[in-house]
């Protein structure tokens, strides 16, 4: 709420005050005049004192300001809010962040390069947790591998009966990869519920460094050899 | 075979089994369960001390906080044919945005943009996925938007003892 600055403003006779409005309003924000002195209905009968419309519209929307300020004087004062977080950046402070990340980003391209000479032992990947696999820790599934290893039966794994081991599917493998064979060509006999202890033989072949996968180029086609 | 030979040796496969830098209080914790007054400290610089004067490959490089075993940049040209490059692959300003993230973490995207006045949003997001820099929680202010900081791999990666020591060197 704002009066317009190109009226005029209208002068007042109070008990409390006699000036114009503005004078007024700064005599009250400086806390020199109470809102409690401040009596509206006493502004209320200046009304009558203008003759001019211009003068009585003034006046109304002084009253009006008036009556929102001390009506706002009595409202709950809104909580101080974080100037920190709410400042934002200045533009000194802005220079000088890019002109102090510019100066780091030559700095990490040099430490990239001398740090490029300097070789350690590759992390570790980490091990599947029971959050990371859904609830299957890791030893749950060598105790699982080392059974379907030997077990002549997945009904444990799948709902489809799968009377074979992995050990056995390994063997019919070795036999079949005397020579080279695409990665596809050894499921492709099967039917497609014995492509799980298939896959499972090829991993368990390339463990124990039995089977060899070939690949000429990135994407390009695997062979297995043994 | 003396006492703090036993030590040494006991440090010695204590940073080259780890795969990650590890703190005096680890290296502590691990060697005490063998081992009583462990100066660990002191122990390392000994260690170091031996592999500089017998010109080994090996040092103990201090990163990310703590220390582990490393070849020594000068038989570098002897391993490379084995070893794949260690470039980060990050465009100029990805790393431009990663020098902002490390100067002033934590710190939200508007701000990173307002440094440097164009939108970050796509480098940030390359950074997050690559793992050079994670969350740091959220900002408290209308909005609430995530917060940035570097990771443990951004210090591996450029062979940094901590991020104090990256700001100090320009500072």
């Amino acid at each position: 709420m704002s009066v317009s600055p190109f009226v005029t403003p209208p002068h007042l006779e109070l008990s409390v005050f006699s000036g114009p409005f503005d004078l007024l309003y700064q005599l009250m924000q400086k806390g020199e005049i109470g809102w409690n002195d401040l009596i509206l209905k006493e502004v209320a009968t200046k009304f009558d004192q203008f003759e001019e419309v211009d003068e009585k519209s003034a006046f109304l929307s002084h009253f009006v300001h008036l009556a929102w300020l001390k009506a706002s004087s009595y409202f709950p004062e809104a909580p101080i809010e974080n100037e920190e977080n709410e400042t934002p950046l200045s533009i000194m402070e802005i220079i000088e962040s890019y002109q102090v990340a510019r100066l780091l980003r030559t700095n990490l391209e040099e430490q990239e390069s001398l740090s490029s000479l300097i070789h350690r032992r590759a992390p570790l990947p980490p091990l599947p947790t029971q959050k990371g696999l859904e609830g299957v820790a890791i030893q749950e599934l060598e105790k699982l591998f080392k059974a379907l290893l030997e077990k002549q039966s997945f009904k444990f794994l799948l709902p489809v009966e799968i009377e074979v081991s992995i050990t056995q599917v390994l063997e019919l493998l070795l036999e079949k990869l005397h020579i080279p064979l695409p990665f596809e060509n050894l499921f492709c006999q099967n039917e497609r519920k014995d492509w799980i202890p298939t896959f499972l033989a090829i991993l368990e072949g390339i463990k124990q460094e039995k089977i060899e996968l070939l690949e000429n180029g990135r994407l390009c086609r695997k062979e297995m050899n043994t | 075979m003396q006492k703090r030979d036993e030590h040494l040796r006991a440090l010695e496969a204590l940073l080259f089994v780890s795969p990650k830098p590890l703190s005096e209080k680890e290296i502590a914790a691990h060697l005490s369960t063998h081992f009583e007054d462990i100066q660990v400290k002191q122990l390392i610089q000994t260690l170091q001390n031996q592999y500089i004067e017998q010109k080994r490959a090996f040092r103990v490089g201090f990163v990310s906080g703590g220390y582990l075993l490393e070849t020594h940049p000068e038989v570098y040209p002897y391993i490379s044919s084995l070893t794949a490059p260690r470039k980060s692959r990050l465009s100029k300003g990805a790393l431009e945005v990663l020098s902002i993230i490390a100067y002033k973490q934590p710190i939200t995207r508007p701000e990173i943009e307002a440094i440097r006045g164009i939108d970050s949003g796509p480098h940030v997001e390359n950074l997050l996925e690559g793992e050079w820099i994670s969350s740091r929680g959220k900002k408290d202010v209308p909005g609430r938007p995530t917060l940035f900081g570097t990771t443990e791999k951004f210090l591996l990666h450029f062979n940094l003892p901590s991020i104090e020591e990256l700001v100090s060197k320009i500072g």
